[in-house]
């Protein structure tokens, strides 16, 4: 059984299909007898009619554009009534006595998760059910942040394993792509953290070293090999690469703590020359297994690498206006060699 | 068996809360100190007329630079809290060799002077909490807090009128401290009671802090006035 994004595909393709089979020229080429049309039209309807009874599925362009602004006012909508909530919370919360906070922090992500469960049976299009997710995840950070307070407990990165848990259990509950993503990226960072406080640091400096972030990310991206739902490994790999490059542009342009023992100026050409070797071969694999964000990622990771690098080779031998000069020319000789590889694939 | 996904999520909830209550229980099983705080040794902490909670933060001197502030940032102790501070201060390499070495976990010893100065001051650090409260047994007067210790070359400093120069030097700093204290009803309410009569009202706040080191009220007066 397909979930909804996977059934919207399949509606799209239909959709697509019977768009071109009526295309008079498509029809010249493709001559079908009107029994085989009648058969297909036939079958092409039911299909939808299915898909839109099972999935709530877009099966024309204006409800998928009519669906794209309702996923944004959802995620909108959660986002704000999520700071609604919190604000609320703050305005009264020392009015009450100390069981009473508790308590009411502990209920508010349950409730919260009640009415997305109660919506989610509602309507298949999960909108209401995101939204409330999405406001039971931000009651669940506050749940924390205000018990740690009332009980002055010091903060540790256990917090961000939670909240990254509790994302990722809300998203795969109700398909919510954008809950997946704060998800993983509270995930990385706890990983990070506990890994920065293992060795005997200070667990909120994680980001001073890009390396570990790298290597999360890492594992981020390859995660979609051993999971069960095909709609969300995109999401798992843009996530991991994004944060994968971000740590490596760290490494290759700040002056980070790195586990390389060599000298700052070393570390900065290897991390550099690293990130434009695997962005190249993000937009190589990207090409190769149809990976179209992927591709957009390690295309934008590969020019930035190649922009620092021209910077570090020529920004003081030469004026501004070459440098930006010979940088544009590159980028029209990188177009004309692209356009050559798209005609050839 | 099946698990029903829709436990699992719930049970995120539950297992996060059970965690963080069974810590607060665990800390208040005990107390490692046990000190009365005044108005001089607290800021209040205001985030803005929104927040109706209430909470002091504790007044250290962190902000102290001089090498009598840092006084336990000896080279043995620097050293005990896992730093390598071989290299000398007036090196040329000195700056970035100690900015490469990331702040570690330590446990810090502040003392209640009850001085209008520096009414807490940083006395020890150490990586294990139990020998830092055995070198610093007074329960009343000392509390040990979880911090976060860095290591750092300062460059000399050349003398002027009146101001003795200072030579480069290895020292360290302590980056975090959690200062942040909350007072609970009914404590919160008598502070705004008062301080509704007198905003600069004298008070005592008594703390107990626990087993884990974690502080909590136990109770607030008001001296008499005179």
């Amino acid at each position: 059984m397909p979930d909804r994004s996977e059934a919207q595909s399949l509606a799209d393709r239909i959709r697509t299909l019977r768009a071109e089979l009526s295309d008079p020229e498509v029809s010249r080429i493709l001559q079908l007898t009107d029994e085989q049309q009648r058969r297909f039209h036939a079958w092409a309807e039911q299909s939808l009619t299915g898909l839109e009874r099972d999935f709530d599925v877009d099966t024309t362009v204006t409800q998928a554009s009519l669906s794209w602004g309702m996923r944004l006012a959802a995620t909108l909508g959660g986002v704000a009534l999520s700071a609604a909530l919190i604000l609320l919370f703050e305005r009264y919360w020392g009015n009450f006595e100390t069981w009473m906070q508790v308590v009411c922090v502990m209920a508010l992500p349950l409730l919260c998760l009640a009415g997305a469960e109660y919506a989610s049976k509602r309507e298949r299009t999960l909108y209401f059910a995101g939204l409330l997710s999405l406001m039971s995840l931000a009651a669940f950070v506050l749940n924390l942040y205000i018990v740690g307070q009332v009980f002055n407990v010091t903060p540790s990165e256990g917090a961000l394993l939670a909240w990254g848990s509790y994302a990722l259990a809300l998203a795969w509950r109700y398909g919510q792509r954008f809950i997946l993503v704060l998800g993983l990226l509270l995930l990385i960072s706890y990983g990070c953290a506990a890994l920065t406080a293992s060795f005997g640091y200070y667990w909120l400096d994680f980001y001073a070293r890009p390396e570990h972030a790298a290597l999360i990310a890492a594992l981020v991206w390859g995660a979609p090999r051993y999971l069960r739902r095909p709609s969300f490994a995109p999401v798992y790999r843009a996530t991991g690469a994004i944060v994968f490059f971000l740590a490596i542009t760290a490494l290759a342009e700040g002056r980070p703590v790195t586990y390389l023992p060599f000298d700052l100026k070393t570390v900065q050409t290897v991390y550099e020359t690293l990130g434009l070797l695997l962005a190249g071969g993000l937009v190589w694999l990207g090409i190769r297994r149809r990976w179209d964000i992927q591709v957009s990622i390690g295309a934008i990771a590969f020019s930035t690498f190649l922009l620092f690098r021209f910077h570090s080779w020529w920004w003081d031998l030469m004026p501004a206006w070459l440098f930006f000069a010979i940088v544009g020319s590159i980028g029209v000789g990188l177009l004309a060699a692209l356009k050559i590889i798209r005609r050839r694939t | 068996m099946k698990v029903n996904p829709l436990l699992v999520t719930a049970a995120v909830v539950v297992v996060a809360n059970a965690f963080a209550l069974t810590h607060a229980w665990l800390n208040r099983t005990g107390a490692d100190a046990v000190v009365t705080l005044t108005q001089d040794e607290l800021m209040e902490w205001s985030p803005g007329n929104s927040n109706s909670g209430l909470a002091f933060r504790l007044q250290w001197n962190g902000w102290e630079l001089g090498p009598e502030a840092n006084a336990w940032a000896t080279p043995r102790n620097l050293e005990l809290l896992g730093f390598d501070h071989s290299l000398p201060a007036d090196s040329v390499d000195a700056p970035e060799f100690y900015r490469r070495q990331a702040p570690r976990r330590a446990f810090a010893a502040l003392e209640v002077t009850h001085l209008e100065a520096a009414p807490l001051r940083v006395i020890d650090v150490a990586r294990d909490p139990v020998a830092l409260r055995g070198r610093h047994p007074n329960a009343g007067t000392v509390i040990i807090l979880p911090a976060v210790v860095a290591i750092e070359a300062r460059t000399a400093r050349r003398g002027q009128v009146d101001v003795p120069g200072t030579p480069a030097r290895i020292s360290g700093r302590i980056t975090e401290l959690p200062t942040r204290i909350h007072i609970p009803k009914p404590f919160s309410a008598e502070l705004r009671r008062e301080k509704l009569r007198d905003s600069k009202v004298k008070f005592g706040l008594h703390l107990r802090y626990g087993n884990l080191l974690e502080p909590w009220v136990t109770g607030i007066d008001f001296p008499a006035p005179h």
